[in-house]
């Protein structure tokens, strides 16, 4: 049997051959029936078709299962392209280890990098916060701009009730504040100081919280006197660490200042107010009939009605302000008004938490690792590009055997697929090490940083972005290479055609250097100032200091006298141990916790400037600024000077050049903002402090002294809560904590201590967002750098290729090596100095976005940009010095003849 | 020996006759193609002279059979030139139609035996 050639079916040939099978069987018959039984013509096709039988029905039922088999046949197909495209692929991916090794890992580390920071972007960011109806969750606060410019308060208990009830805009509102309190040892653990939250019953239903075990507070839990919380509950944390996970907790008592509190239940793990973490909660004495005061203290959460939008809420709570106001005069007196320039303040929950500079910086970076993965891919795409020219005859053979465009496109793609496969799981290999590695380096002010992990979301983002790639290196041959069978002719050197290549080659080099130079002055201006920063001295000696926060229970020390002692005796007590040079306590620390402000009044009354709204101020016991390392002009106080009554006082010099201008200031007099406070005595001056950061102005502090003028008892409960420093150049911080705890052990063993800290960490972790961001471009900049690098040489190489037979007649004509190196030298520059200069252009644009975050930088720093191209030029030069040398060593006879 | 008739179900064989017709139909095509390759036609033919054409079946049902077997890979079919030298669809059994063939065969005499052995037996009073 001879076979016909069987071409793939499509519909149309299936039906032709199904006519021609029936048509077949029925001519036989009838040639049959005319020769073996002598039927005339006629008679012979009566009596076919009637043996037949109905033959449009049969064809029918054939076409049908016809169908089938073609749209199995072309599945199949599919495969088997994929399949067979596939192992091809493979196999000549393998051939060429070189290009595929720097392809994909080319791709996956920029791909790597990109899917890392969108991970953090992802959950930081993009997600919803993890509350129910969260994009209907608004914050409500206050801002009183005439006293503190860029920061916000909270709102009062009154507003609270006024806003709950009278809103148009909300359907429910949650009230809350975060405090600290002592848990006292007992015999298994220490006395500890733990987190508190004074919560609104409404607390849990908005934020969607339920308890692991017992139940949550009530509104009736709300009305009980402020004294007497009756209730709390534990975090799961706390629970388990402190009671081991206990469920007979549930019903216990635990002292709370000069109560106990019942324990009614567990909270969930991960389940917390936005920004806030706390051991125990409270519930939050609220008492509708009580009467508004001016403490606006706590964070208010509002639920929006549905389809009211943050405006509306906004209008809405600023005319219940004002009603609030008129109602109200004696608690928002017209002098408050005016003096404060108070105002609510009304955004989304979300831009709430996640609106910070530091989400600025990480959109930023995003932005910088996307450009990383650009330049990325474009050196990945230069590869392919010279890999078509290398394959040009190749495909010319598949398109003179009859492979049409669409074969050609299925191959290249599958090669590239495959390509962007392997670099997506390279980058997620990449993603998963530098998460960890950006975990740990993370600022603790990025918000949700214990939500981050690799997930399925930043897979998807990478194998899709892969694949995106992927297509394009795919196509990138058909739109580059016209199918020129001509090309099989002898040598087929000198084809016209690769002009288009060479401009697309040269531009994507352009682009990255491009690129690399907004990258690299982004870094180069990040770490100008982060050096600056580096610089501000910030008004106290870090190195060898240790702080420690102690907290003093009410129990055993009531009045400031005794508060007084327990402090002297501790102080004196750690000095003395070998090693420890000064120690002692302050309500603030520098750069840590900036503390509370208040009014002040001063002895300036002639030029009428005696009184400073909310001064940062604080309480401090001798010892404090000798441990701090800061710098006294005048004397220190001293503990008999305390125990004396005359209120030895420190105050900054900034503090003291804004009352007082260049005066000597030793001798002149300050107090808190009430007349009836005695005036305390100025015996030393501090060189100015950071206290609110190094990129801030110097605070205008003033330290007063935790005992205070005879008189001054009633209006001067001394701190509970105090920064403990100590300063031991030669121990560490755990020696120091060690012995420090010694010492409560035999003086009181119900004083805990808590976050303990090296003033040289409480400092770098005031530079975090600086560093962080610093580290992070500059890692960007230096993959795009040596990225840029690789592209520079590729092509550089490329074009000394491409020219070598034009270098060897050159050289044949007598051009000295140096003529050659210079003009090969030159191309690269060349290349470096455009791209440089729209690079420059491009930073100029982008630099701005920085702003926010560089410190005595300005974004359009000539010497940072001027630097950037001169490091842009010299990498070219560099990248083209083997092209170079391989350029110089041509043999012009060898050039000329291949 | 005693068989157990496992494979012979008659709640099945008490299907519609097409069935019977159809399974019949399939199974003499598989007979026949067991031969060599062939066009439907020769099918045709060879069936009509082996039964002394005491089977009526219509020659066009012989087509949708040829299909489905084809589709079921029991059969290949290859366009091909007769020894007249028309063009004509060859089919022919792939190693699962012989497989399919043979299974197919000892039911169906394995079924003709059953009913033969019930057909035979003598009709006494109990």
């Amino acid at each position: 049997m001879r076979r016909v050639f069987r071409l793939p079916g499509t519909k149309r040939r299936v039906d032709r051959e199904l006519d021609d099978e029936l048509r077949f069987h029925i001519e036989g018959r009838i040639e049959e029936l005319m020769e073996r039984e002598g039927l005339s013509r006629g008679d012979a096709e009566r009596e076919a078709a009637r043996r037949f039988g109905d033959i449009s029905e049969y064809r029918r039922q054939t076409r049908a299962i016809d169908d089938k088999i073609l749209q199995r046949d072309r599945r199949m197909d599919i495969i088997e392209t994929v399949a067979r495209e596939s192992r091809h692929a493979v196999r000549t991916l393998r051939r060429s280890p070189g290009f595929s090794l720097i392809a994909i890992l080319t791709l996956g580390i920029g791909l790597g990098a990109a899917t890392t920071i969108f991970t953090v972007l992802d959950r930081v960011v993009l997600r919803p916060l993890p509350y129910p109806n969260a994009d209907r969750l608004i914050h409500i606060g206050t801002a009183w701009p005439k006293v503190k410019a860029d920061e916000e308060y909270g709102i009062s208990r009154g507003q609270y009730f006024y806003f709950k009830q009278q809103s148009r805009a909300l359907s429910d509102m949650l009230f809350y504040d975060g405090s600290v309190m002592i848990v006292p040892g007992d015999g298994d653990h220490p006395a500890e100081r733990v987190e508190e939250l004074d919560v609104s019953a409404s607390t849990f239903r908005i934020l969607g919280i339920r308890p692991q075990i017992g139940r949550l507070f009530t509104e009736q839990d709300e009305l009980n006197p402020d004294g007497d919380p009756r209730v709390a509950l534990l975090s799961d944390g706390y629970w388990r660490r402190r009671f081991g996970a206990d469920p007979r907790i549930l019903g216990k008592r635990i002292p709370y200042g000069d109560h106990t509190v019942e324990i009614v239940g567990v909270l969930p793990a991960n389940m917390s107010v936005p920004d806030g973490k706390a051991d125990i909660w409270i519930r939050n004495h609220l008492d509708p009939a009580a009467k508004p005061q001016n403490n606006h203290t706590h964070r208010g959460i509002g639920v929006l009605k549905p389809g009211v939008t943050v405006a509306a809420a906004a209008a809405d709570l600023r005319r219940l302000q004002r009603q609030m106001q008129a109602d109200y005069p004696n608690v928002y007196s017209q002098g408050f008004l005016d003096r404060t320039g108070f105002a609510m303040v009304v955004r989304s929950l979300r831009d709430e938490v996640v609106g910070s500079t530091i989400v600025r910086a990480l959109w930023l970076i995003f932005g910088a690792v996307g450009l990383v993965l650009l330049i990325a891919a474009a050196n990945v795409a230069n590869l392919f590009l010279v890999r078509i020219d290398a394959r040009r005859r190749e495909a010319a053979v598949r398109a003179a055997l009859g492979a049409g465009r669409s074969h050609l496109a299925a191959h290249y793609l599958t090669e590239s697929a495959l390509v962007g496969l392997a670099a997506a799981t390279v980058a997620c290999g990449v993603a998963f090490a530098l998460l960890h590695f950006l975990l740990a380096a993370a600022p603790q002010t990025l918000p949700r940083l214990d939500e981050v992990s690799l997930d399925w979301r930043g897979l998807t983002f990478c194998v899709t972005a892969a694949m995106l790639f992927g297509l394009v290196f795919g196509l990138l041959p058909l739109g580059a290479n016209r199918l020129d069978v001509r090309l099989l002719r002898e040598g087929g050197r000198g084809l016209a055609g690769s002009r288009a290549r060479d401009l697309a080659r040269r531009g994507l080099v352009l682009s990255q250097v491009t690129l690399a130079v907004v990258l690299l002055s982004s870094a180069a201006l990040m770490t100008k100032s982060f050096s600056r920063l580096r610089s501000v001295r910030p008004g106290f000696d870090p190195v060898g200091v240790t702080a420690m926060s102690i907290s003093v229970p009410r129990g055993r020390y009531q009045n400031g006298a005794q508060v007084g002692a327990f402090w002297r005796e501790l102080t004196q007590r750690v000095e003395a141990i070998p090693g420890i040079v000064h120690a002692g306590a302050s309500g603030t620390l520098p750069l840590a916790d900036e503390g509370g402000c208040s009014g002040i009044i001063t002895d300036v009354v002639e030029t009428g400037k005696e009184r400073g709204n909310c001064m940062p101020m604080t309480m401090l016991t001798p010892g404090y600024l000798e441990a701090m390392g800061m710098k006294v002009k005048g004397t220190v106080p001293t503990w008999s000077a305390l125990e004396s009554g005359s209120g030895p006082t420190v105050v900054t010099a900034s503090f003291a050049r804004r009352f007082w201008g260049n005066e000597n200031v030793i001798g002149r007099r300050v107090k808190m903002f009430n007349d009836q406070v005695p005036f305390f005595t100025i015996v030393g001056v501090v060189d100015d402090v950071h206290g609110r950061g190094l990129q801030e102005p110097p605070i205008q502090e003033v330290f007063f002294p935790m005992i205070g003028p005879p008189g001054s008892e009633q209006f001067w409960s001394p701190y509970r809560f105090m920064h403990f420093v100590v300063r031991a150049p030669s121990l560490s911080s755990g020696a120091v904590v060690t012995r420090v705890r010694q010492v409560l052990e035999q003086l009181d063993p119900q004083v805990p201590i808590a976050d303990v800290l090296p003033m040289e960490t409480v400092v770098a972790q005031s530079m975090a967002q600086t560093s962080f961001t610093m580290t992070l471009l500059l890692f960007a900049a230096a993959i795009a750098l040596l990225l840029s690098g690789v592209g520079i040489y590729g092509v550089i190489s490329y074009i000394v290729g491409q020219r070598r037979a034009e270098i060897g007649i050159r050289i044949a004509l007598g051009a000295r090596t140096a003529q050659v190196s210079r003009m090969i030298v030159g191309q690269s520059v060349w290349l470096a100095v455009v791209g440089a200069v729209v690079g420059v252009i491009a930073a100029l644009a982008v630099t701005r976005f920085l702003r926010s975050l560089l410190f005595e930088v300005s974004p359009t720093d000539p010497l940072v940009l001027g630097g950037t191209c001169v490091v842009l030029v010299a990498l070219a030069v560099v990248a083209s010095l083997a092209p170079t040398r391989r350029a110089a060593r041509v043999d012009p006879v060898e050039a000329m003849r291949y | 020996m005693v068989s157990k008739p496992k494979n012979l179900r008659l709640t099945q064989m008490a299907d519609t006759d097409l069935d019977l017709v159809r399974g019949t139909l399939d199974l003499l095509i598989l007979k026949t193609l067991a031969r060599g390759p062939m066009h439907g036609l020769a099918v045709t033919r060879w069936i009509e002279q082996t039964t002394q054409q005491e089977l009526q079946v219509e020659e066009g049902a012989l087509y949708p059979a040829l299909h489905r077997m084809e589709e079921k890979g029991w059969l290949d079919a290859e366009w091909g030139y007769t020894d007249r030298n028309r063009k004509a669809k060859f089919y022919r059994l792939t190693a699962a139609g012989r497989k399919q063939y043979a299974s197919q065969l000892s039911r169906w005499t394995r079924y003709t035996r059953v009913v033969g052995l019930v057909l035979a037996a003598p009709i006494a009073e109990r």
